[in-house]
């Protein structure tokens, strides 16, 4: 597995597994009493372990493949980044769209905007990183 | 894809250069040299011409064009 495809592999795991328990935890008393704190407080927690983890993984994977990971990105791995990042984008601004008609329609509430533009921001994310999975995958 | 390659051929025929020192030459990761010889991806021009100089080929030997 190339050593940029293990890097998108972290990035989504660990972007949809800590956002997937914060969201969870919204809707979970259950869960949230687990975790403790606020939906404010848990929200900054799972930055901070996000950042953490992926952190940790990629020094993990980094050492594993240092001749790979000092090199710079070859032009097929820049194209990748560059159609993924692209699609993300569409995606995100299309998103936004949406959250922001919810805002002036519905008339939802600070946190609820935080929380959708949030939910869209780590969608758009997903999105990126599993389109450049898909284009290693494919060896295109 | 309409832009074909011999780099697998050129490569076993040049003292059975693996696709690592290949990609090590050209300046591009192993996994780029497989999706070029597949006919996955289509590399620019400076590569073409710098995989064409580490086989020691002209590039018209290393890459073919139908259409």
């Amino acid at each position: 597995m190339a050593f940029r495809e293990k890097l998108a592999w972290v990035s989504v795991l660990v972007t949809a597994g800590v956002f997937l328990t914060y969201g969870l935890s919204l809707a979970s008393p259950a869960l949230a009493h687990a975790l403790g704190g606020t939906a404010r407080t848990r929200l900054v927690g799972a930055v901070f372990v996000e950042i953490l983890l992926a952190t940790i993984m990629t020094i993990v994977i980094a050492v594993t493949a240092p001749k790979e990971a000092n090199a710079p990105r070859d032009e097929r791995e820049q194209a990748i980044a560059a159609r993924s990042a692209a699609f993300a984008y569409g995606l995100i601004a299309s998103l936004l769209w949406m959250v922001m008609a919810a805002g002036v329609f519905l008339g939802a509430d600070g946190m609820s905007l935080g929380l959708a533009c949030l939910a869209v921001l780590v969608a758009g994310e997903i999105a990126r990183f599993t389109c450049q999975i898909i284009a290693y995958r494919r060896g295109a | 894809m309409a832009i074909t390659n011999r780099i697998r051929l050129l490569r076993q025929a040049s003292d059975g250069m693996t696709q690592q020192a290949l990609a090590d030459r050209v300046g591009v990761t192993r996994q780029t040299i497989v999706a070029i010889e597949q006919g996955k991806y289509g590399p620019s021009l400076e590569t073409a011409f710098r995989i064409a100089r580490a086989l020691g080929a002209g590039l018209e030997e290393v890459f073919g064009f139908e259409g």
